[in-house]
């Protein structure tokens, strides 16, 4: 009986092996990307609503935007051939590509730009871009003919191109509803489903109508998300998957050292930072909150918590690789000083904070970690408190006066808006400064792009120096790419994904 | 019979017991030691940045390589020992005790209290642990994620309910013994016939599964933190410690596999030592986990 | 006189399903954080997030929502899964088939391997082999399950590349692709299961190995080893059904890890993601059905029991 189970069970690994010799030959002509995190629930086709990396990924390959940011966040033309503005920037043209179908075979045309921007002023629509396309007046989006559209905005804005690379401004056909895109998604992207359930895989077919010559490099393509770094790095070196994105620094360096594979970075990415309430004691002495940041060694921020994958950041949500950053070189610790601060304000025997993070992002757990370790060589006492990451963003984030968190990568005018204007959403340090807004809206204003930067450089500086943020690193955007795949780079912003060009042999 | 003296009743002892019992209370010993000195053996302070280079395998500086925060793991292991062990026992401790007190309350008052309470138990244990570990932990609260305490009682929840099942049995096997009977007549109230004719005889019972509940309880303890609503770092959890460390586990494999082989010397330490003393006293055991 | 102690055994399962309904869809309200913001995000408009929680009743008292739930559930109307818009039944269907799949093939390893372990114990009891394969499934016992998915999955995906890394399965994957797939996880939960169940049934088997009528057998000249298969075995085996109903339980709700580490779609993933997402109709639902197969596992243990043991069938 002994010897029948030896046999049996040899012969069962045997044809486990030639099974997945045969599955993974099977699967082959898809390419196979995967991310670091999938959930089963809330699965969105919608670019209205965006909220996880799967979304991303579906909805950067069914969809397509009027442009697209490069690496050096310059917006480069995709449905729209090109743009002018009027004199003072309140007026903005687009020349939409001809020739471009939607996936069911309709052509697309300035209506279809018209209603995908005014159904994200839909109260009824859950949408972030309301207030990063804050400066749109919804009834003043007009149709000038089939290619051309016409934006009318609130305020004048130089950059308003470049705004109109988020996420969520893809275009849906006219007159489609959240119900309709999210049952049948129809986009002029390079893949496209028939109809979408949610599931552990996506898997999207080519696009018959794709106007991109020769593009895209594949028939199908496939998505899932795997949690543990492990299994994914085994995916990639095991040749089961094409394509890591999003890649966390641990699972980096573990690529970096394998055979078979390459570490593909962008020149930038996203930043991690730590909000304080610049209204709540202690923060609400400046003295205290420049103490708190001159406490960062930011170099050595970078090389533990991100591996060495990052940038130093100074305290402003602008990359100090920017050309538009105030200062290029890292803002050096200075603990003495921090010390000197601390007792000027009142706190010479040190300071006692709770800092809440989560590990909603895997960085951010380890990035509080160091910073207490940090804080601790000035006398301040820094209490973590690991929240749980499913309620984090709804129970934590702009409910407690110091906290982590973390900024996907942006052009100035929005990185600087978006949590640090007066009237923002997302105000994260409760910094309301009436010349802080008017130097941004001014910036974004100013045609001339010297006196724009300048312009820039000053609100930076404001921030930094007066600001609630303290911002340590940026991280760079990285992926992994198995030998024998091309076509893929990386974007600074890591919700760009460009699919288009990626094969596999 | 001539009386047998101390030292020839405790080489009795000795001979009766196992192999496995022998070694297992060694290595029980060895972990008691680590708890107690562990801080003090360490050569680097379990938080202390900058020790090493990260990621960096096994050496004789590191013997269990260094984290991704340049944390010398070794150091904080030997730091996490008697938090796994308090934790443990003291969940242990809680939820046995309240397993038991309804355990053998269900059994001393039959009829349909006792129906009703083990449907209540029979309730509990059919929702699936993790689950109901992870809607415990939610339903206390952000702020308490990641506390030692909660972790205690959730360990506490999970495990009274089959203790209590366990006490139910043992106890409605004596309840028809004539000595409770008597208690009875007496008049003596329900608490003091649990406490002084029930719980005393089922005491070896109850010891037994204390120890085997124990044993699994660092295991819990350490999936809760893998699952990542476990004890919040920086504690140095051996648990957290092992699911901190296993995405780079491909990079420095005794980041994960040191705290690994410790924690698993525990557990079966503790199994080993309680196999061999319930043999000795007669009870027999399984090492049941749910 | 046995039907009426199998009706009894009944209607307690019944009975032990009501409180479980109770204290799910309690510890389910308990939970903070608001659920209009978890399942339309924190972008949300206020007037959405009002009027979805006037779609979940959030205003009417719990006791009136319990009871609504509970008929829904009775007619088989689980309800939309929140965040989806999708029926619930839809969602859940793929994940429990996989599950009950990767159970299958879990419990289709887990029964030779305890079998063969515990008998070769049993045989050879106290002797060598026997206390090399208890040190063993000592061992195997203390590692936690994470710990051992991440091992199994080291060993024969990285170190011996025969494996797949990931076990995902949908409606295209081929039965090879299935066998593949499954490999790991369900040999991992095989041996997670069996070392409870290899010491256990060795015993039980000693036990009766040196009762009376065994060593008739033996003494009548029958083989050692068809005395253990033929006639110790099947007595042995009636404690291992009702391990083997608990381990059912845990398959199906307790294997999240061994899900998450494989990458496989199950139905404990589903659960758990359900929890923390806040999306309570998927969370009453999954969790319902994992505590309602667990009972009635049990109740089929039980009851095989009794008809099988003469002994119990007096009990009640």
């Amino acid at each position: 009986m002994l010897k029948l189970m030896f046999t049996s069970a040899l012969a069962a690994a045997c044809v486990f092996g030639l099974g997945a010799g045969i599955a993974a030959a099977d699967e082959a002509k898809c390419l196979r990307v995967v991310g670091p995190e999938w959930t089963a629930e809330g699965q969105s086709v919608d670019p209205a609503r965006i909220i996880t990396t799967g979304d991303v990924l579906r909805i950067t390959s069914i969809y397509q935007k009027l442009a697209e940011m490069d690496d050096n966040y310059q917006p480069q033309p995709v449905l729209a051939e090109s743009w002018e503005s009027n004199q003072d920037g309140t007026s903005w043209t687009f020349h939409l590509r001809k020739g471009v179908k939607f996936q069911d075979g309709r052509d697309f045309t300035a209506k279809d730009v018209v209603w995908s921007f005014q159904r994200l002023f839909d109260p009824k629509l859950d949408t972030g871009a309301k207030s990063i396309l804050s400066m749109i007046d919804p009834s003043k989006i007009v149709a000038v003919d089939d290619s051309t559209v016409q934006f009318t905005l609130k305020a004048a804005n130089a950059i308003f191109p470049a705004v109109l690379t988020t996420k969520y401004a893809a275009i849906v056909p006219n007159g489609s509803t959240q119900d309709q895109l999210q049952k049948h998604p129809v986009g002029t992207g390079p893949f496209m489903v028939d109809n979408f359930t949610p599931g552990p895989k996506f898997v999207a077919k080519r696009n018959p109508y794709y106007w991109g010559k020769g593009e895209p490099g594949a028939d199908c393509i496939e998505f899932s998300g795997i949690s543990e770094t492990v299994s994914r790095v085994s995916a990639l070196t095991s040749g089961q998957a094409d394509l890591l994105v999003q890649l966390e620094p641990s699972a980096a360096a573990t690529l970096d050292k394998s055979s078979g594979v390459k570490v593909l970075m962008a020149p930038g990415g996203m930043y991690l930072d730590f909000a304080m309430w610049v209204d709540t004691p202690p923060f609400n002495d400046e003295r205290v909150r420049t103490a708190m940041k001159l406490v960062v060694d930011r170099s050595a921020f970078v090389n533990t918590v991100m591996l060495g994958i990052g940038t130093p950041g100074n305290d402003n949500p602008v990359s100090p690789l920017s050309p538009d950053a105030y200062q290029h070189a890292a803002i050096p610790q200075d603990i003495e000083k921090a010390k000197q601060l601390l007792a000027d304000a009142g706190y010479p025997n040190g300071l006692k904070v709770d800092l809440y993070t989560s590990d909603s992002l895997a960085v951010m757990i380890p990035a509080a970690q160091v910073y207490k370790q940090m804080a601790a060589k000035a006398g301040i006492d820094v209490n973590v408190i690991v929240s749980p990451a499913d309620s984090y963003w709804t129970e934590i984030f702009l409910k407690r006066p110091f906290i982590t968190s973390y900024w996907g990568d942006r052009p100035p005018s929005e990185a600087l808006g978006i949590a640090y204007l007066s009237d923002s959403a997302n105000n994260e340090t409760h910094w309301k400064r009436p010349a802080y807004d008017a130097l941004l809206n001014k910036a974004n204003g100013t045609i001339d792009p010297d006196a724009r930067r300048a312009l820039y450089q000053q609100t930076e500086k404001m921030l930094a120096e007066q600001g609630g943020v303290i911002v340590p690193a940026f991280a760079t955007t990285t992926a992994a790419i198995r030998d024998g795949c091309s076509g893929f780079t990386p974007n600074n912003n890591a919700a760009n994904f460009d699919f288009s060009t990626l094969t596999c042999k | 019979m001539a009386r047998r003296t101390r030292t020839a009743r405790l080489a009795l002892l000795w001979h009766r017991t196992g192999w496995s019992l022998r070694i297992g209370a060694l290595i029980l010993l060895v972990h008691l030691l680590v708890a107690v000195f562990g801080p003090w053996l360490a050569s680097y302070d379990p938080n202390e940045m900058g020790s090493g280079i990260p990621l960096s395998g096994a050496s004789w500086a590191h013997p269990f390589g260094v984290d991704q925060l340049s944390r010398d793991i070794f150091s904080r292991v030997l730091n996490g020992s008697h938090i796994v062990i308090i934790l443990s026992l003291s969940g242990t401790f809680v939820g046995l005790t309240v397993g038991a007190a309804i355990g053998l309350f269900s059994a001393y008052m039959g009829g349909w209290v006792d129906e009703l309470i083990q449907r209540t138990v029979e309730a509990f244990v059919s929702i699936p642990f993790i689950v109901l570990g992870l809607l415990a932990v939610y339903a206390a609260g952000p702020e308490s994620a990641g506390k030692p305490a909660l972790m205690v009682l959730v360990i506490a929840l999970l495990y009274a309910p089959r203790v209590a099942r366990m006490a139910r049995s043992a106890g409605l096997d004596i309840i028809t013994h004539d000595y409770v009977l008597a208690a009875r007549l007496r008049g003596e109230r329900v608490w003091s016939v649990i406490w002084f004719e029930l719980a005393p005889n089922v005491i070896s019972t109850l010891i037994v599964e204390f120890a085997v509940r124990t044993a699994y309880a660092p295991a819990l303890v350490a999936t809760f933190g893998f699952l990542g609503f476990g004890i919040q770092p920086p504690t140095p959890e051996w648990g957290s410690i092992i699911s901190e460390n296993r995405g780079i586990f491909l990079l420095s494999p005794v980041a994960v596999l040191g705290p690994g082989a410790c924690l698993a010397s525990l557990i079966v330490a503790v199994n080993m030592v309680t196999e061999g003393v319930s043999r000795l006293i007669g009870q027999r055991v399984e090492i049941a986990s749910r | 006189m046995i039907a009426r102690l199998i009706l009894g055994r009944c209607v307690s399962a019944l009975v032990t399903l009501i409180a479980i309904s109770i204290i799910v869809f309690a510890m389910v309200q308990m939970l903070p954080g608001d659920v209009a913001s978890m399942v339309l995000g924190r972008f949300a408009s206020e007037t959405a997030k009002e009027a979805l929680r006037q779609q979940l009743h959030l205003y009417q008292p719990a006791a009136w929502r319990y009871l609504g739930w509970l008929a829904g559930l009775l007619t088989g109307n689980l309800g939309d899964d929140l965040s989806s818009q999708q029926p619930i039944a839809v969602i859940i269907a793929p994940a429990l088939g996989n599950t009950l799949v990767l159970s299958g093939a879990a419990l289709a390893i887990y029964l030779p391997l305890t079998l063969s372990v515990a008998g070769v114990q049993a045989f050879y009891r106290y002797g060598g082999i026997d206390h090399g394969l208890s040190t063993v499934t000592m061992i195997g016992a203390s590692i936690p399950e994470f710990l051992m998915s991440i091992l199994f999955l080291v060993m024969f995906v990285v170190v011996m590349p025969v494996l797949p890394a990931v076990s995902f399965v949908d409606e295209h994957t081929s039965f090879i692709g299935w066998l593949s797939a499954l490999a790991l996880p369900a040999v991992v939960l095989a041996i997670v299961m069996s070392v409870y169940g290899i010491r256990m049934l060795r015993g039980n088997l000693i036990e009766i190995l040196q009762s009376d009528f065994i060593q008739v057998a033996l003494l009548r000249g029958l083989s050692p080893g068809r005395v253990l298969i033929r006639h110790a075995l099947p007595n042995a085996l009636i404690p291992t059904l009702n391990v083997t109903a608990l381990n059912l339980g845990y398959l199906i709700g307790g294997v999240v890890v061994v899900e998450k580490v494989f990458a496989f779609p199950g139905f404990g993933s589903l659960m758990v993601d359900a929890v923390s997402f806040r999306d309570v109709p998927l969370v009453e639902a999954t969790v319902m059905i994992a505590a309602a197969i667990y009972v009635a596992s049990n109740l089929v243990a039980d009851l095989m029991a009794i008809v099988l043991n003469p002994k119990l069938r007096r009990t009640s």
